[in-house]
């Protein structure tokens, strides 16, 4: 049953797909329609089709690395948070799928969350404790933004 | 010594039980885990400069600080002259205090109100009458996949409703927590928790009985027509109306924007009515208020045990009498029926429609409160007590009848008492 929608901007495989030269060749070890997926799981780099770089497949390159921009170089990514819209409600930090690894008690619901969170609340507001175990950064770099989906107050924003 | 403890956090009524607060050697407050900012800034109250300790009496135009037994000697004087007392407010305290303010009403007798009468205390009263308490909140976490939030905002008054219990969490039936549920909000405008609805059923005022008249005839199998349902566009309404049928366990929550408008009866039988037919068809359903202040339901319960009605009760009567119409605040205020108030844990001057307000202003008051609230500064007699719940404690009730037990984690600053010590001896002295 579906429930929450995530919201993100989804690059579906079949987009990545039209900028492949779309020979199946094999070069790279799989058919192109699998080459676009494993590439959108980072299992495999634009470097791997030798076939693209090749002068004819000039444009589909240059547009395949600006559609893959935001996936490749995402280093430089947080959450910004505004205190006095903040009501301290824990929505974020329930829903967060690493908190709820970090401390169990948080996929209850539980508020008093212990030190290893990435975010918990504090005297009513919302603390970032350990911004860098968010999946949105190196290994993951997940466009998660769960948090920013269900904060009532748009305290919290993803970038 | 430093060391964290536990405590039932007494902001609203969700009385949230794992509020963690460290404490420092000295034994004072120095972070509270959990809590959203409505409990946080209660409990972080306890230990503010500006908090008044000392009672104080209106004397000649001018407050004067007094001590403890001199405020209490005005209090004796100002109910014993009075002919008929009215004996108000009551939702923020302890049971306990709240037997003894009855047995106060009842034997100066006055007349006994809370400020459920202006709330949700017709609603908690209907629950009860018809057996139907709806559910406990921990049955909504592990079952509920339809959460139904009807003219209430969650958002703004029960921040961590959704968190704690109904949307979030990872229940028994529901381990994915939000992405195994669905949220439909009714409303008349789009509110914060409109906003992260998946089904957002923005109505028209007044409109809430021809919702539910709609989603009756749909279970009926009658056919639906109309390009708009009570001011919901059709295809908006139809999706709702198919997770509905889609769900397990759909449980409304509902707030002041279904008794207020003048249309309480009206409302609250077609709500329950509709709760039984969807029983009936194999959509388990239950409905629970939602009440604001942290014991409503305390004080309804606690009264009903004692005299048989929720609130508004004249004790000047025998058999006591009671009649929302006669015997509540503001008729009894708007009508001079007393002449002088006790007035517990509760802010009336900010709340009342402002010519009963007015009304009050004309009689000598005494006011009981642990914050100098508007009420309180307009007081004849102003007695400070402690917090509940973080320096006293006692029973209250949470929003789904469930009994709580709230302890202490900190001692009150030295001369300070509880209403129920205050009551007390309030009482042996009348």
């Amino acid at each position: 049953m579906f429930g929450g929608k995530i919201l993100s901007k989804k690059i579906s495989p079949l987009t990545v797909y039209k900028y492949l030269p779309g020979t199946n060749c094999r070069k790279c070890g799989y058919t192109c329609m699998a080459f676009a997926s494993k590439l959108l799981m980072k299992e495999v780099k634009i470097e791997d089709c030798p076939v693209l770089f090749e002068p004819k497949y000039k444009d589909k390159l240059e547009g395949l690395k600006e559609l893959l921009k935001p996936l490749l170089e995402t280093y430089e990514t947080g959450l910004e948070l505004d205190e006095e819209k903040c009501v301290g409600c824990g929505n974020c930090v329930v829903v967060c799928p690493v908190n709820v690894m970090e401390d169990v008690n948080v996929s209850k619901g539980m508020g008093a969350a212990n030190e290893n969170v990435i975010m918990r609340v504090e005297d009513g507001k919302l603390k970032i404790i350990n911004l860098k175990k968010c999946r949105r950064f190196p290994p993951s770099r997940l466009d998660c933004r769960v948090c920013e989906q269900y904060c009532y107050t748009g305290a919290i924003k993803v970038y | 010594m430093k060391e964290t403890r536990t405590i039932v956090c007494t902001g609203c009524s969700i009385l949230c039980e794992d509020v963690a607060v460290d404490l420092d050697e000295h034994g004072k407050i120095k972070k509270i885990l959990g809590a959203c900012v409505l409990g946080a800034e209660k409990i972080k109250f306890t230990s503010m400069n500006e908090r008044i300790l000392k009672p104080k009496i209106l004397k000649n135009g001018k407050n004067e600080e007094v001590t403890f037994e001199e405020a209490i000697e005005e209090t004796i004087k100002i109910l014993m002259n009075s002919k008929k007392p009215l004996i108000y407010g009551w939702s923020n305290v302890s049971c306990e205090a709240i037997n003894l303010g009855l047995k106060i009403a009842e034997k100066l007798k006055g007349i006994f109100d809370s400020t459920a009468s202006l709330c949700q205390g017709f609603s908690i009263f209907t629950a009860k009458k018809l057996g139907m308490f709806g559910a406990t909140l921990e049955e909504v976490l592990d079952h509920g996949d339809h959460i139904i939030y009807w003219g209430t905002n969650p958002a703004e008054t029960f921040h961590r409703h959704m968190s704690k219990y109904t949307v979030f969490p990872r229940g028994e039936k529901v381990p994915k927590g939000v992405e195994n549920r669905i949220i439909s909000v009714v409303d008349v405008r789009e509110t914060k928790t409109v906003k992260i609805a998946h089904n957002k059923l923005v109505i028209k005022p007044g409109e809430d009985l021809k919702l539910v008249e709609a989603i009756e005839a749909w279970i009926k199998g009658e056919k639906m027509v109309e390009k708009s349902y009570a001011g919901i566009p059709a295809p908006r309404f139809f999706s709702f109306l198919r997770d509905l049928k889609n769900s397990r366990y759909a449980v409304i929550f509902y707030g002041l924007g279904v008794v207020s408008g003048g249309k309480a009866e009206t409302n609250l039988k077609a709500l329950y009515r509709l709760v039984e037919l969807l029983n009936k068809v194999g959509i388990k359903c239950s409905a629970i208020p939602m009440a604001g202040h942290c014991n409503m339901v305390g004080a309804v319960e606690t009264t009903l045990k004692a005299t048989g009605f929720p609130y508004a009760i004249d004790f000047s009567t025998k058999p006591p009498n009671h009649n929302p119409q006669k015997t509540s605040i503001i008729p009894v205020l708007m009508d001079e029926k007393v002449d002088s108030a006790l007035i517990v844990g509760s802010d009336p001057l900010a709340h009342l429609p402002v010519e009963t307000a007015k009304k009050l202003l004309k009689i000598p008051f005494i006011v009981l409160d642990f914050v100098e609230s508007l009420t309180m500064s307009k007081a004849t007699v102003r007695i400070p007590v402690t917090v509940t719940g973080v320096e006293t404690g006692g029973t209250a009730y949470r929003m789904d009848g469930k009994e709580v037990k709230l302890s202490p984690i900190i001692k009150p600053p030295e001369g300070l008492k509880s209403d129920e010590q205050v009551l007390s001896v309030l009482l042996s002295k009348l």
